[in-house]
């Protein structure tokens, strides 16, 4: 029954402060929002009809809090992926050598002279040039990738699986900081990290990962590292010294030999090795609200390092594209904002799933490599929760007492607050093989949540 | 709104109060208590009038300020003047009542002389036997209960001016929500739990106190039905 | 000199907007601080303004001053009133420090959500309150038709109600939504699908000495065919259970014969008794309603009855000038029936009467200057009576008007000072000037208070709209 008339009076206001003074000196509580006119037209007015919207976008929710993610083999993409000789997959929307910036131009060279298929890189640029290998993007396969993210057959790679919805998803594995692959550096020692990544790291991570009974929750990784300072995009330090507690005496046990010091070594002096599996662990959560009609959730955000895409949940596989932005924030040495990047990786899947930079508020020392202050992460997870259809418990953090990171990003409310989501990102140098040059702020351009509300008002009924 | 009525408050309608006849004159109100929501005032025509901030614990003597202010008059029926600045009514909240049912039958002497004897008994602010009276007071009137308990009896010297103020209210029907609400539920037979836990919560032993005065009224009314 | 500015993507409402624009014009030629749509580009370059590019999200801040200094102290004017609006918006939105939400859907526990953002968006706010559980109040008009009904299906579905869209008058358990009066409680119930119309009958209820429980509002076109009464029959069922009312009113201009058959149908159903009063020119004018109510419940008290005009007789048309459009529409209706003659005006009763209401009368005529023309970019003539004012003075020297009609609406959102804003045009007058004032002692300009201004500048004063208007055509020697 409702309750207008029975119910002390409780009011919001949208619009002009006439009606909420006239409220509130009257003694009603009134809280008055702050209101701007909402972008996206016909198309968004059309989209907020939609009756199916509000039970779509609730449904999208609860499947990507109700997903999981457990680690269940480690193996080459060729076996995992099924990519073929001449098949390289790369993080972010569809793209080809000619529009392809600097980081992931070089990042293909290393993968061709790491698959032996050019012994130099000028051999590789050319055939890159004439298109001479099929490119695709790791979220096609259902695979998520770092930086480049570029990922070739006998490259190794993290498979993770959903048990709610039985899907799987995969990434490489990391190679560490400096000049490496997905930073689009290709000089010999790259290519002999690889060399060792694919001939001892990769086997013993999968003996370890074998030998365990029991699978390594990574989605509990998460929860716990949100809760000792991580956010799991730029920030996962504990994430990975947890990660190798699991795994390291399974590795052992498992019969390895003296490289077990080595990958042990190799593991933990990279912060940012749990990425890789926070990555995929978070694809497998926003796919579980993939395909639901009328929903207006967003699914994936990517970047190939020249364009940024989206999808939504009601809109299946279909890219919705704008421009990169450049990330800003602190510069390592004597870098300057000349010298980074546009926006590039599949890291963003963090931020699509509640963590990254929507969970800033978790990880306050984060705040002195981005720039910004302790205040302001609280005020950025703070600003999320508008664009966002729900909260996630299993990732609560901590200084908000608990209260669960904001999931769900939902273009409508993107649209009408002109709230963008934050991104907390590393910044790639723009000239290939320069690795990290900083760590900073960005967000996707409106231009692909505009394109998103067109297609989403396109599949009305 | 001009910027000096930058807190303009709701007051209670006069209408709804008609024996205690507040307000009629305008009339300056000395401070005569103050506790940490509610303080009382007197006026210099006999009026009485609570100062307080929560709707829910709306008496029917009240005016709503945001905090208690050290100087108080009636300017005009509907402006106030609250420490030097002038205040206007916006909005007269609904005093919750219960009704007078027709007289059904007499209350016996011996329980008339028994609450007669709780005024003025107890600590506090309201003591808590004239707690007792105002509960029976407000279900007697629900339930046809006609008695001689009336202003003269508290008006002695034994009860506070608040309390007694209170007991006139509550004689004519008037009490706060929870109070009212529990009264009505009292009269028809049965109160629910929810009601009773915040019945209970009114006051220290205020809740108690009206609970056993509502509870003896309605016992005279099942004894004689 | 001229100065413009373009801020792009600076969005403030066009209220606070225009405070802006009087504080920084104050003293100079002229300042015009507008959201850069159509209408105020226009604006700007009639003031002689050459603009750049603009979207409709972006602000212009454009100043023409006679010199240097006193430019550059209106552009800091301008800055200090936007940043004053601001940090009040933000201190009074939350005390916990927090930033305030920028939807509806994320405010914590509102019952109501009341929206006056321009119209073209605001389906969009209704749809996310509805969703989140609220009752809506659509003070903003030039909503669609089709999302009017949309809007009103998904609060059936959810057993929700809107009011409006175009719904400037509710009272909810005593609380003043937008333009309403301070009243006392009763268990009168109202229902009315006209803002005035309710502000009149609740404030000549009051004088009666009757309050009311909630005055529920339905916005200017849920009684017409398309949208089918649909908030209408929400109300009449709210009302229907609420333990605070016993007697039910329903104010509203004619509606939609099938709709208002409908109405009644449901209204012999129901357990309390509902009083229709449609206006028009087979139904009653409010003051008429008001004592069907009355003899209802038996009351006798008529005060409005003992209000007189003059005697004296004056020559030449009655000119109305209105804030309401409701009051305009039945003052006309009786100027009508009595004078059996063309009543032009700018809401004409017929086509051929219309009226250009910028230009000069030449017989009856009645402007409302509430009307949608009349208040482009300026605010409602209850809110500031400028307009109104100039017209008044223009009528006052016009040697074809006889007596002039009026109404004064108080209560809040109203201007606070009406009749101080009147009164000094009002004694300079050579003719009859008759006023309805609407309104009650305890609205915030006190009724007493603003009959004494009017009175004692001249005007004759009523609590009644009709006989107001009565007592003019009178003073006019009109027959009855």
């Amino acid at each position: 029954m409702n309750t207008l008339l029975t119910d002390s009076l409780v009011a919001a206001t949208a619009g002009v402060s006439l009606l909420s003074d006239a409220l509130r000196t009257q003694g009603v509580p009134t809280q008055a929002v702050e209101w701007s006119p909402p972008l996206g037209g016909k198309d968004l007015h059309d989209v907020m009809a939609d009756q199916r919207r509000s039970a779509a976008n609730k449904l999208a929710l609860s499947k990507m809090l109700n997903s999981g993610a457990v680690l269940v083999d480690v193996k080459p993409a060729s076996e995992a992926l099924g990519l073929g000789r001449g098949e390289f997959l790369h993080a972010g929307p569809p793209i080809e050598w000619t529009r392809a910036s600097g980081p992931m131009r070089g990042a293909l060279i290393a993968a061709m002279l790491y698959e032996k298929m050019a012994d130099s890189p000028d051999a590789a640029e050319r055939i890159l040039e004439k298109n001479g290998v099929a490119l695709e993007p790791c979220h096609h396969r259902g695979a998520v990738g770092p930086m480049a993210g570029v990922v070739t057959p006998s490259m190794w790679m993290f498979e993770l699986q959903d048990p709610s919805t039985g899907n799987k998803s995969w990434c490489s594995l990391n190679e560490g900081l400096g000049k490496v692959l997905r930073y689009g550096a290709y000089s010999p020692e790259v290519i002999e990290r690889l060399d060792w990544m694919r001939d001892v790291l990769g086997p013993l991570l999968q003996i370890g990962v074998r030998a365990r009974e029991e699978h390594i929750d990574v989605r509990a990784i998460i929860s716990q590292m949100i809760q000792m300072g991580d956010e799991g995009h730029n920030r996962n330090r504990a994430g990975t010294l947890m990660f190798l507690r699991d795994l390291l005496p399974f590795m052992i046990e498992g019969g390895a030999s003296s490289d077990v010091a080595r990958a042990a070594r190799f593991v933990g002096g990279n912060d940012h090795f749990f990425l890789n599996l926070v990555m995929p662990a978070c694809k497998l959560q926003t796919r579980a609200a993939e395909n639901i009609p009328g929903s207006t959730i967003v699914t994936v955000m990517a970047r190939n390092g020249t364009d940024f895409g989206i999808q939504t949940s009601g809109t299946g596989d279909e890219w919705f594209i704008g421009p990169a932005q450049t990330p800003h924030g602190l510069y390592l040495g004597n870098y300057t904002a000349d010298d980074a990047n546009p926006d590039i990786g599949d890291s963003a899947i963090t931020e699509t799933a509640g963590i990254g930079g929507f969970s800033m508020a978790a990880a306050p020392a984060i705040v002195r490599f981005i720039g910004g202050s302790v205040p302001d992460a609280l005020a950025t997870t703070r600003r999320m929760y508008e664009i966002c259809e729900g909260e996630n418990p299993t990732f609560g953090i901590p200084v908000l007492e608990f209260r669960g990171a904001p999931t769900g990003i939902d273009v409508t409310r993107v649209l009408r607050t002109g709230i963008l989501p934050q991104i907390n990102t590393g910044m790639a140098g723009k000239v290939a093989g320069t690795g990290q040059v900083g760590a900073g702020l960005v967000t996707p351009p409106m231009e692909a949540f505009t394109a998103a509300i067109a297609g989403l008002a396109r599949r009305l009924a | 709104m001009p910027s000096d009525r930058a807190q303009t408050v709701p007051l209670f309608s006069q209408s709804s109060f008609v024996v205690l006849q507040p307000f009629l004159g305008i009339e300056s109100f000395t401070n005569l208590g103050v506790s940490s929501k509610i303080s009382w005032w007197l006026g210099e025509l006999g009026s009485f009038l609570t100062i307080e901030n929560d709707e829910a614990r709306a008496l029917p003597t009240s005016l709503f300020l945001p905090k208690t202010p050290s100087r108080l008059t009636r300017a005009s029926i509907n402006e106030w003047q609250v420490d030097g600045a002038l205040l206007g009514v916006t909005r007269v909240l609904r005093t919750p009542h219960i009704a007078l049912h027709s007289t059904v039958i007499r209350a016996p002497a011996s329980v008339e002389d028994d609450l007669r004897a709780r005024i003025g008994w107890g600590a506090g602010l309201t003591p808590e036997g004239d707690d007792e009276v105002a509960g029976f007071l407000l279900v007697a009137r629900a339930l046809g209960i006609s008695h001689s308990l009336v202003g003269s009896v508290w008006k002695s010297e034994r009860t506070t001016t608040f309390s007694a103020a209170l007991l006139d209210a509550a004689l004519h029907g008037f009490a706060i929500p929870v109070v009212a609400s529990a009264a009505r539920e009292i009269a028809l037979g049965s109160m629910t739990s929810r009601t009773q836990d915040a019945l209970l919560a009114v006051g220290h032993s205020s809740g108690a106190a009206l609970l056993r005065g509502m509870e003896t009224a309605e016992r005279c009314f099942r004894r004689a039905a | 000199m001229r100065r413009i500015e373009i801020r792009p993507g600076f969005y403030r409402d066009s209220v606070s907007l225009m405070q802006v624009s009087q504080r920084a014009g104050a003293g100079i030629d002229g300042a015009l601080v507008a959201m850069a749509t159509p209408l105020n580009i226009e604006l700007a370059e009639q003031m002689g303004f050459v603009l750049p590019l603009t979207s409709p999200n972006d602000l212009i801040i454009a100043i023409n001053a006679p010199d240097e200094e006193s430019l550059a102290r209106a552009f800091v004017v301008v800055e200090e009133v936007l940043a004053e609006q601001l940090r009040k918006s933000r201190e009074q939105s939350s005390d916990s420090g927090v930033a305030p939400a920028r939807t509806l859907g994320r405010t914590k526990g509102a019952g109501l959500a009341l929206i006056s953002v321009p119209g073209e968006f605001a389906f969009i706010d209704a749809v996310d309150a509805l969703e989140n559980g609220m009752n809506v109040m659509i003070f903003s008009d030039n909503v669609t038709v089709e999302d009017e009904i949309l809007l009103k299906n998904i609060a059936v579905a959810r057993g929700l109600l809107v009011m409006g869209p175009d719904c400037g008058t509710a009272i909810i358990g005593g609380v003043g939504l937008g333009f309403a009066n301070v009243v006392s409680p009763g268990s009168v119930g109202i229902i009315a699908a006209s803002g005035t119309g309710a502000q009149h009958l609740t404030t000549l209820l009051d004088h009666a000495g009757v309050g009311i429980s909630h005055c529920i509002g339905l916005g200017g076109r849920d009684l017409s065919s398309a949208v089918a009464g649909r908030s209408a029959k929400e109300a009449l069922a709210l009302l229907d259970e609420d333990e605070h009312t016993d007697l039910i009113v329903f104010v509203s201009k004619p509606a939609a014969p099938e709709v208002a058959q409908s109405l009644k149908d449901i209204a012999s159903g129901m357990k309390k008794k509902v009083i229709f009063g449609l206006l028009g020119s087979t139904g009653s004018d409010i003051t008429e309603t008001t004592e069907k109510v009355l003899h209802e419940l038996d009351v006798k008290h008529r005060p409005w009855a003992q209000e007189v005009g003059t005697s004296s007789t004056a020559e030449g048309s009655l000119r109305g000038l209105f804030a309401g459009g409701t009051l305009c529409d039945e003052a006309m209706l009786i100027a009508s029936r009595r004078t059996r003659a063309p009543i032009f005006s700018n809401i004409p009763l017929e086509k051929d009467w219309l009226l250009d209401p910028f230009g000069p009368a030449t017989s009856h005529a009645f402007i409302d200057f509430g009307d949608d023309a009349m208040t482009v970019g300026r605010a409602h003539p209850m809110i500031d009576s400028k307009l109104r004012v100039e017209r008044l003075a223009r009528e006052i020297k016009d040697p074809s008007c006889g007596v002039i009609l009026m109404d004064v609406v108080l209560g809040h959102g109203a201007s606070p000072t009406p009749a101080e804003e009147l009164a000094a045009t009002i004694s300079a007058s050579t003719k009859p000037i008759f006023i309805s004032l609407i309104g009650t002692t305890l609205d915030p300009q006190n009724f007493e208070k603003q009959k004494a201004l009017l009175s004692e500048a001249g005007a004759f004063v009523f609590m009644s709209n009709a006989y107001a208007a009565h007592a003019a055509l009178d003073a006019l020697g009109v027959p009855r």
